[in-house]
Formats: structure tokens, C-alpha cells, sequence
């Protein structure tokens, strides 16, 4: 049976409104509500179901972060991950964390945990970068499966069904592998609260970069953040005739 | 918070230091553990004097420690002491702790209660323990409720349609799977009976939380704070063991049945019975019970009966008994679920026995012990309302203030204009005061071993859910004619938020009991006070002290000698002196109304309202104020903001009570509660008020007296069963008759019910005829001596019977005021004795009674003497 490593990262919660910081470096994370990124949540969720039927012995589910991502490693693990790893990453470390920096760390984790199977969130909400499964299968030199949104396990190998433009790919892979999860992969449970002092229990190993081997290098440099312009206001036009004429002086038609 | 390791002071071998520093003061709350004994000190050095205060019981030496910090201002030595811990403090910032365990222990072990905090207030005294505002969670188990509210609220605010329940009246059976299944039903259950063990704070923490919908919350409550309480309070060992694990499941619901339809706040009265069979094993539980929260789902109840009990001197007496009943026992009947204003969701329904069988070791307490256990489940449950209100309210701030931003009108938004700054500023301060109080008391509940707490927790109830009913409706105010549509959900809180005012004991019972509980509290210890001031030659120490100190009083000018500003921080000191002056004049209040009334004060209820009143915003001023000096202290990131709520809670509270000591003072013969008492005394006679101004040109006294004596007779024949009534009298009053009442009917067609609006003249000619009541005048009888009135088609229903009677109570009423004010004949029943309602025809013969049975012992001015 298989052993999975998901990777879970701490993004801002997305309900919450963002605000830039106003010397425009950033976005305000103080005092902020946090939580597991929404794509991780469904990645875990898809690991754990693994479990349940059997199909795999044992999750572990790994971040990379201040130490307050142990809370959402406790979340995981209150959904059915069985040990946590909290890779910490703090201070300027964490400002110039990029997916190559994660890739390298769960890469390596997943040779030293001997998993079989590597499953992420297609991309985080808060960076949008939608690299880290895909450097990570190149780092490892694993066949991957991105953007799945079903997954079917035979012997040795994955039936993945891929969203894609246009329609559905299905794709094929022998594990190991590195998946990443799309949307309509699953519905993520509610963690229970008898599960979550369970979670309490569960073992959750803390490890840094540099025991890892990875050093946190900085290869772009935030220029400026800024808030997406507010909407102009529109006009409303008489006819269809008019709306003709202004789209095509705007050049749309 | 930081904590740091100062084992260079020599008597402490380590200590955890909390701590804020500014520029000229230092503060701090010190944890220690000196000589195996722990503890913890708040010290402030602030402009050259320290204060400080160490609490819990510490061995010699530490004792030393305290005496020299203890109220000590501007010593030297202490001065030193404090200094030497503060500058350690701030020297050694960041330094890891050396003593996890220290906290783990302060954090598991409880303490006794010396006394009961807001018992204590009504005597002017102040539990400084409590202004280090409780901290019951460890980090660790902090941080395990934030895990856990955080998929709760995640599931409230994703998967629960409030709307639908609300309009559907039902909570549908996959969210109350999806509820059992996250381990809600559960909550206080300890974990070795399958639930999570939480403690009230956490309780109440999640409370916030499923209170975002008020028929999922009510479900919740009516489960675990009421239906299976007793159990868990008062329950045996077998008891827990074979439900418990079920109940926190949810596999099993609990209902709470005490209501009946004859029985609601006074609920010794209750009628259901249960009797004990011929083998004397089993119980045989009939009745009906009304208005039970998940009647209709639940499979365990807790019931209450009477029991027939001898006593001492082997006497029958009604007792109660509370029972633990599954519905497996049979002869359990639910009705169908109750069409209500609000919390629609939850199942409210009848629940009848029928000869219920119960086995004997399902009593739950003892037999005859079921009042005490109603109470203490009632008292226990009480205190999560604060919290959950606060849940709701801090929902809908978020909402309105968004509204209010985006909101424009006049070109200006709606968050600039004064009226809704106003409004938000009340809900925000309302909303600061509920939580201080919610977590206070639960806080109490989790620090002290079996805490006497019944009455912090009524507090709660009675100011938060007032508080959470004002506050919707302002919020749905603010929104104007949205917040009035079902589309937005204001309407639906403030529907469900009614029902906190009424159920758990409405809230005219626990201002009640608050006061009387408080008095009581009070009176116990105060007899000695009165004893000494009644013996002045005796005491005359004491007697001058007394005097200076209700001169004083009466001045609005209390000594502060409860220096309450040396524990909370600086930037407090105004309101911790607001709410020292508060807890005096309530102190002063409570011996306004033991001295006025004694023990007839259980009447007063106007009064005690008063003192309620006071007693809970002093609560509310002194938990904000305790709070916001902890946030402060251990700079939290709103702590500025939280100086500002608490400093406003305390304003508050500081008019308020101004205004009630004020009233208090003036006493029941202030204008307005005896206006009150006379014109409620009158509707209560007569529901119906005339408008009509009743300019009846009355010549001479008789001929009113004679038109009232008809009518009543009138009346009497009436109420005796007379459909056609004969009346007959002299001729005066007949004629002021006719003409007032009579005539006018008589130009009616009797037949025409819309008749003409010109001739219809008299209001009570308009009453009795909508009340189908056709008065006629029999013209034939007027030549004879005696004419004689006929009231016909008489329909005995109770509405026309009362019609008539309010016409003819405004007819007596009016004729006796108008004739001999002196001597009315209505207020024949106002010679009422307080005491034991007897009832007398005159004052001077009510006095005499009250002399003679009722007179508070008073002690002669020069011997003192007590006599009757």
C-alpha cells in the first residue's frame, strides 16, 4: 500500500477582504484570519479517502511556514492525516519562499518518507503560482497529474482525469507520482471536534530547511503590490446600434 | 504574553511575568512558584508609588511578601520589591520559561471559592482576585478551541440555509446528522463518557458560534445546558455510564420537561405526578408537559412530577422529583410541533405520560429533591447565552457596518452621520460588556470548586439577551426598510432573539431572584449592622461611623475606601473608580430598601427591579474594566480600542445607577411607580378603557348613586344568568339613564347593526352593541312609579360579559369619584396589607392589623430596648 505525502500550505482565509500594505511590499497578514488553502484542503482530502479504502497506509501531510502553520497542519490532521511535518520557515526566509524553494523540500521529504505518491493543490490562493507539482515531479523525476479531478488507483497505476480547456483528459501514470488537485476532485469534510483532540495525539515532527538541505534563495524580487484598479463606471446606451458603435470605436468588434 | 525565568530573586525560585512597559510606569502579573507554592502578584510602579497585590495562599515567607506589597502605596520596601521584580522583568524579555508545568498546574487545579463574587457586591465588597480577569485555557488548549471553531463556523456559514429552517419550521435531518457527527451534541460531556469534556469557557466559545442560527443553537441548548445537565450534575455513576456515552452521540436527544400549562415561572406548582407502584419498584409517571424544546425528537427526558413524601412529623406532603425517562419506557406521547415567532427550527411540542413506567433507580438526585435540581440545572445553564449572544450580534456589526459604508444617502455614506456612528458605538460597547460578563462567569465556573455562581449567571441571561433584542433591532434599524425584508436575515434574528427574554426563567423572575438573592445575602450579615444601629448608646463608635457614612450617601459622595484603581492598569483609573463608586452606591441601595421594607420587601417589586438593575451593570462595568486591563497589560492587538469599550461600559453603568439610587431614594411615593400602580390596578379591573370623557351632568348625588345601583343589579342578574333583565329603581336616576345610555339605543333600529353614525352618541352604547349586547328601554313601565330597564338578547360570553361590566365599572367609577372623593368605594380593596393580604375597610383598621402583626422590631432611642 501506498504511502502519501500532501503538501498544505497556511494562505489567508478567503473570505477575508485583502488589504496592500501601504508601503505596497505586501499584503496585511497581521492579525488576519488564516487557513488551510482551499486546493490543499480537497488534496487532503483526497489522501485520506485513499485511506479509508484501504488504498493507502499511511498520510502525512507537510508545510512549509511560521509556526503557526502547525495550526493547519493540526486541521489535517483532524481530517484524517496520520503525522504532520512542519518545515519552519521564518523571518526574511519566509518573504523570499518561492514554489522552487517548497518543491525542493517536498522532493526531498518525499524520499526520505519513502512515499509513493505526492498529492498538492493545483496552486494556492494567495500567490496563484501552480508550480509546485510540477517542479516537484521534475525534481524527483516522477510522471505527473496535474490538475486532476478524479483519480482511480490500479496496480502500479493511476487513472487521472484531467480538466483542461476545452474539455476532460484522461492520463494514465505509474507511481510513483506527483498529483495535484483540481477543484471537483472531492468535497473536503468538516474536521470533527472528537477528531481534533485526537489530532492532539498525533505526531507532528519539526524540521527546517536547512536540515533538509535546502537553502531558501531569493531568484525574483517583489517590485510593487497594489490593489487591482477600482471599476470605471459604465453607461448605459440607448440601442444596439449605439452599443455597436462604441464597441467598435473601442476596438472590439 | 512573555514569560520569563527570575530565579536571581532569592525567594522565588522561578516565576512567569506578564508585562507591559511604557515610559514612566511598569506593570505587571506575575505568576511564581516560591517554596513549592504558587501564586500570582500584579504590581504597578507608576510615578513613585507601587501598588501590588499578591494572591493565593502563600507559605511563610511569601507571606511576608505579601503583606509588605499588600494595599502598601509609596512604602519603601515595597516599593523595592515591586521594582526589583518589574525591572527583572523588562530586563530579561524573551527569555524561555524554564516551568511549562508551572502554568499546566495553574491552570488544572482549581481553586476554592472564598466568596461569592457578585453576592459579595450587594455588601459594597469586591473580590480582587477576579480584576486579573480569569485565563482558564492554557495556550495548548487555546489553541485546540480555535482548531475547532474554526470547521464550525466554516459549516454554519457554508452548509446551514437559516433561511429555509426558519421558513420550513425544521432543521433538516442531514444538518442535525452533520451537527451529532462533528461532536456537538457532546460538548461538556467528560471525554471518558465519549464527549469532549470542554469547560465552560470553551462552551461558551463555541456557543458564539452555533448561535448564527437560533434554532440550531436552541436544539444544541435544550440537548446538552438543560436536557441532559442533570445528569451530568447530579446523576449517579450507572446513570452516566448508560447515557451519557449516547447522549454525546446525539444517537439520543435529552429534553428538559418541566412547563406545564398551570406551571411556568412558578414551577413548584406543577401538576404531573408520579406515584410509586404496590411492589415499590417502579414509578408511574402521568401528565402533560407544554412547550418542550426537542419534545418531539428527543429519546430522554428529564422529567419532573410530584411525589407524595412524609415529612419530619410524618405528615403527606407534594414534593418534587426529577426522573430520567426514555422514551422506550412507553406511554410518551409528543404533540405536533408549536407554530412559533422564532427558532422556528427547533421542535417545541407537548409531551404527555401516560402511567410511564420508570424503574427506581432512574431518580435523578434524591426523591423529593427534584425543585433543587430543576434550579441548579436552571442556574448552570444560563451563563452561555452571554457569549452567544455577543456571537449573533458581532455577525450582524460586521454586516451593518458594511452596509454602512457602501450605503450612500445625501451624498454622504451612511457610516458619517451621527445617529449610526451612534448606534454602532451602543452595539460595540453592549457587545464588550456581554463577553466580559459570558467569560467572567464562565471563568468562575472553570477556577473554583463548585463556585456559588446561579446569580452571576442570571446576570448574564437578564443583560445579554436584552442587550442581543435591542441591538437586532437597531442593526435591522440602521438597514431601514431592508432589515425589514425577509430577504436579508435581520428580521429572522430579531424573531429568534425574543424567545432569550422568556425561556431558562424570564427575565422579570431573574431580576427577582437577583435582587432577593442578593438581599438575602446581604440581610444575613447585615442584621448585626442593624442590631448595632438600633443600640446607638452602645455602639456609638460604630453608630458615628454609620452616620458619617449614609450622610455621605446621601451627599452622592461615598468614601472610596475600596482602592479598586491599584488593580487595573493606569489608563483605567477613572472607570475602576466609576465602578468602585457603582458597587458602593449598590451596597447603599441594598440598605435603602432592608431599612424601608424588611421582610415585606419581597413585594416591593418595583424596588427590587432597581437594585437588579444596578447590581447587574455594575457586573457588566466591573468585567469590562477587569478585561480591558488584561488585554492592556499583556498587549493585546485591540487593547486601546478595549480601553475605550470598557471605559464606556463603566460610564453606562455609572448613569444608570445614579438614576436608580435617585429613584430608590424617593422611595415607592415617587410620581411615576405610583401612577404606574393605579393604573395598572384599574386595567386589571377592567379591560377596556373608556375614551369617552364621560360629561354626564350628574344634578344631585342620588341620582348617579341610584343609576349605579340599577346597573350593578343589573350586572349581578347578568352574571347570575339572566338573559332579560328587569331592572327596576326611583325615578331619578332613570332618567339620567335614559338619557345616557337608553334613549340613545332606542333611536337605533334594534335590527340594524350599521346604523345611523348621528344617532349613535354614547361610547357604551357603541360598546354594548358591538359587543351584541341591545339594550332596551321598555316605554311602558315610564307611567308607574318604578319604570324599569330591560337588557335583552343577552349573549353570555365571557367577551359581551366583560363588555358590559367595563361600562358599568366606568359608570360606578365615575359616579362615587364625582360624589364623595373622600370616602370612594373602589378603594375599599386598597386597605390591602402588604403582608398577608388581609383586606380592610378602612386605613385606621389596616394600621391596627399592621401594628399588631406586621411591626418590624424597633428599638427604644435611649434604653435600646427592642420592642414589637
Amino acid at each position: 500500500m501506498a504511502r502519501v505525502l500532501v503538501g498544505v500550505k497556511r494562505v489567508i482565509d478567503y473570505a477575508v477582504k485583502i488589504r496592500v500594505k501601504p508601503d505596497k511590499s505586501g499584503v496585511v497578514t497581521e492579525g488576519v484570519k488564516h487557513s488551510m488553502n482551499p486546493f490543499d484542503e480537497i488534496a487532503v482530502e483526497e489522501a485520506v479517502r485513499m485511506k479509508e479504502k484501504k488504498l493507502a497506509a499511511e498520510v502525512i501531510a507537510v508545510s512549509c511556514g511560521p509556526t503557526q502553520a502547525q495550526e493547519t497542519l493540526r486541521t489535517a490532521l483532524a481530517m484524517g492525516v496520520d503525522k504532520a511535518i512542519h518545515v519552519e520557515v521564518t523571518g526574511k526566509d519566509l518573504d523570499t519562499l518561492q514554489p522552487i524553494h517548497v518543491s525542493k523540500i517536498l522532493a526531498k521529504l518525499a524520499q526520505d518518507e519513502k512515499a509513493d505518491l505526492v498529492i498538492v493543490g493545483k496552486q494556492a490562493i494567495d500567490d496563484d503560482c501552480n508550480q509546485t507539482a510540477q517542479m516537484t515531479a521534475a525534481l524527483l523525476d516522477w510522471p505527473q497529474g496535474t490538475f486532476a479531478s478524479k483519480i482511480e488507483k490500479g496496480d502500479g497505476i493511476l487513472t487521472i482525469v484531467r480538466e483542461i480547456d476545452g474539455g476532460l483528459e484522461t492520463v494514465k501514470v505509474k507511481t510513483p507520482a506527483v498529483l495535484s488537485a483540481d477543484l471537483r476532485l472531492n468535497e473536503p469534510r468538516y474536521a470533527t471536534l472528537p477528531n481534533i483532540m485526537k489530532a492532539k495525539k498525533k505526531p507532528l515532527k519539526k524540521l527546517t530547511p536547512k536540515d533538509l538541505g535546502v537553502e531558501i534563495k531569493a531568484h525574483q524580487e517583489v517590485v510593487s503590490v497594489e490593489d487591482p484598479p477600482v471599476r470605471q463606471a459604465g453607461s448605459i446606451v440607448p440601442d444596439v446600434d449605439t452599443l455597436a458603435a462604441k464597441l467598435k470605436e473601442g476596438g472590439f468588434a | 504574553m512573555k514569560h520569563i525565568n527570575i530565579q536571581k530573586y532569592s525567594h522565588l525560585k522561578s516565576a512567569v511575568a506578564t508585562y507591559s512597559i511604557d515610559e514612566n510606569a511598569v506593570f505587571g502579573q506575575f505568576i511564581f512558584v516560591a517554596n513549592g507554592a504558587k501564586g500570582h502578584l500584579n504590581v504597578r510602579q507608576s510615578e513613585g508609588h507601587v501598588v501590588g497585590r499578591l494572591h493565593e495562599n502563600f507559605p511563610p515567607l511569601l507571606a511576608r511578601v505579601r503583606k509588605m506589597l499588600c494595599g502598601v502605596r509609596g512604602v519603601l520596601r515595597a516599593r523595592r520589591v515591586a521594582g526589583v521584580l518589574c525591572r527583572t522583568a523588562a530586563s530579561e524579555v524573551g527569555q524561555p520559561l524554564t516551568a511549562d508545568t508551572v502554568l499546566a498546574d495553574k491552570y488544572e487545579k482549581k481553586r476554592t471559592q472564598a466568596k461569592p463574587f457578585a453576592k459579595e457586591l450587594f455588601l459594597g465588597r469586591v473580590d480582587y482576585d477576579l480584576f486579573a480577569y480569569p485565563e482558564v485555557l492554557d495556550p495548548e488548549r487555546l489553541q485546540t478551541l480555535n482548531e475547532m471553531v474554526a470547521p464550525i463556523e466554516k459549516f454554519f456559514n457554508e452548509r446551514l440555509d437559516s433561511r429555509a429552517i426558519d421558513r420550513e419550521a425544521k432543521i433538516p435531518p442531514e444538518v442535525l446528522n452533520a451537527l451529532k457527527e462533528m461532536g456537538l451534541f457532546g460538548q461538556q460531556i467528560p471525554e471518558e463518557f465519549g464527549g469532549l469534556g470542554l469547560n465552560a469557557t470553551e462552551f461558551a466559545r463555541i456557543a458564539e458560534v452555533t448561535a448564527l442560527d437560533g434554532s440550531v443553537a436552541v436544539t444544541l441548548a435544550a440537548h446538552q445546558s438543560i436536557g441532559l445537565k442533570g445528569l451530568l450534575i447530579c446523576g449517579t455513576e450507572e446513570q452516566k455510564r448508560k447515557y451519557l456515552p449516547r447522549l454525546a452521540t446525539g444517537e439520543w436527544v435529552a429534553a428538559f420537561c418541566l412547563t406545564e400549562p398551570s406551571s411556568g415561572s412558578d414551577a413548584a406548582s406543577i401538576q404531573t405526578r408520579a406515584t410509586l407502584d404496590k411492589d415499590g419498584k417502579t414509578w408511574r409517571l402521568n401528565g402533560g408537559k407544554i412547550w418542550i424544546s426537542n419534545g418531539g425528537i428527543a429519546d430522554f427526558f428529564t422529567v419532573f412530577a410530584k411525589t407524595e413524601q412524609f415529612d419530619e412529623i410524618g405528615q403527606k406532603e407534594d414534593k418534587v422529583t426529577a426522573f430520567v425517562v426514555e422514551r422506550g419506557f412507553g406511554g410518551i406521547t409528543s404533540g405536533k410541533p408549536e407554530d412559533k415567532l422564532g427558532i422556528r427550527g427547533s421542535n417545541t411540542t407537548e409531551v404527555h405520560f401516560d402511567n410511564t413506567p420508570i424503574p427506581m433507580e432512574n431518580v435523578l438526585g434524591e426523591v423529593g429533591g427534584g425543585f433543587k435540581v430543576a434550579m441548579n440545572i436552571l442556574n448552570s445553564g444560563r451563563f452561555s447565552m452571554g457569549s452567544s449572544s455577543a456571537g449573533v450580534l458581532k455577525k450582524l456589526i460586521k454586516l451593518v457596518t458594511t452596509h454602512a459604508t457602501e450605503r450612500k444617502q445625501f451624498g454622504k455614506q451612511l457610516k458619517e452621520f451621527g445617529l449610526i456612528k451612534e448606534k454602532v458605538a451602543k452595539l460595540s460597547v453592549d457587545v464588550y460588556a456581554m463577553e466580559s460578563m459570558a467569560y467572567m462567569t464562565a471563568g468562575i465556573l472553570d477556577l473554583y470548586d463548585n463556585p456559588d455562581c446561579a446569580m452571576e449567571a442570571a446576570m448574564v441571561k437578564v443583560y445579554s439577551s436584552e442587550a442581543a433584542w435591542t441591538g437586532v433591532s437597531e442593526c435591522l434599524q440602521i438597514l431601514g426598510g431592508l432589515g425589514y425584508m425577509k430577504d436579508y436575515p435581520y428580521e429572522r434574528y430579531l424573531r429568534d432573539s425574543r424567545i432569550m427574554m422568556i425561556f431558562e426563567g424570564t427575565n422579570e423572575i431573574m431580576r427577582i431572584f437577583i435582587s432577593l438573592l442578593g438581599l438575602q445575602h446581604a440581610g444575613a450579615e447585615l442584621s448585626e449592622t442593624v442590631r448595632k444601629a438600633r443600640n446607638p448608646l452602645l455602639y456609638p463608635g460604630y453608630t458615628y461611623r454609620l452616620l458619617r457614612m449614609n450622610f455621605r450617601h446621601t451627599m452622592d459622595a461615598p468614601k472610596m475606601n475600596l482602592r479598586l484603581k491599584g488593580y487595573t492598569h493606569p489608563s483605567l483609573e477613572a472607570a475602576t473608580n466609576n465602578v468602585e463608586y457603582c458597587v458602593l452606591r449598590l451596597q447603599y441601595a441594598t440598605m435603602i430598601v432592608l431599612q424601608r421594607y424588611g421582610k415585606g420587601v419581597i413585594d416591593a417589586q418595583l424596588e427590587l427591579r432597581r437594585v437588579a438593575d444596578i447590581a447587574i451593570n455594575v457586573y457588566a462595568a466591573f468585567a469590562s474594566v477587569s478585561r480591558a486591563s488584561r488585554s492592556y497589560c499583556i498587549g493585546l492587538h485591540n487593547a486601546e480600542y478595549e480601553l475605550v469599550l470598557a471605559q464606556t461600559v463603566a460610564l453606562k453603568t455609572l448613569a444608570l445607577v445614579k438614576q436608580y439610587v435617585g429613584e430608590l431614594e424617593v422611595g415607592p411615593l415617587n410620581g411615576l411607580d405610583q401612577a404606574h400602580m393605579d393604573i395598572g390596578k384599574k386595567l386589571h379591573q377592567s379591560e377596556v378603557i373608556l375614551d369617552y370623557a364621560f360629561s354626564i351632568k350628574t344634578e344631585s348625588i342620588s341620582d348617579t348613586q341610584d343609576c349605579v345601583s340599577i346597573l350593578v343589579t343589573a350586572l349581578q342578574d347578568l352574571q347570575n344568568g339572566i338573559n332579560d333583565i328587569i331592572v327596576q329603581s326611583q325615578r331619578p336616576a332613570i332618567n339620567w339613564c335614559k338619557e345616557e345610555i337608553i334613549s340613545p339605543l332606542n333611536e337605533v333600529p334594534l335590527d340594524d347593526p350599521f346604523h345611523d353614525a348621528e344617532n349613535f352618541v354614547s361610547d357604551e352604547t357603541q360598546q354594548l352593541d358591538a359587543a351584541g349586547l341591545l339594550v332596551h328601554w321598555d316605554d311602558k313601565q315610564e307611567a308607574t312609579e318604578d319604570p324599569v330597564i330591560v337588557i335583552k338578547n343577552i349573549d353570555k360570553d365571557a367577551a359581551s360579559l366583560e363588555v358590559l361590566n367595563s361600562v358599568f365599572d366606568a359608570v360606578s367609577e365615575k359616579s362615587w369619584t364625582e360624589s364623595e372623593p373622600q370616602e370612594p368605594l373602589d378603594e375599599v380593596q386598597q386597605f390591602e396589607c402588604l403582608n398577608c393580604n388581609e383586606t380592610f375597610s378602612d386605613a385606621g383598621e389596616l394600621e391596627a392589623h399592621r401594628a399588631k402583626n406586621h411591626t418590624l422590631p424597633t428599638a427604644c432611642d435611649l434604653c435600646g430596648k427592642v420592642s414589637g
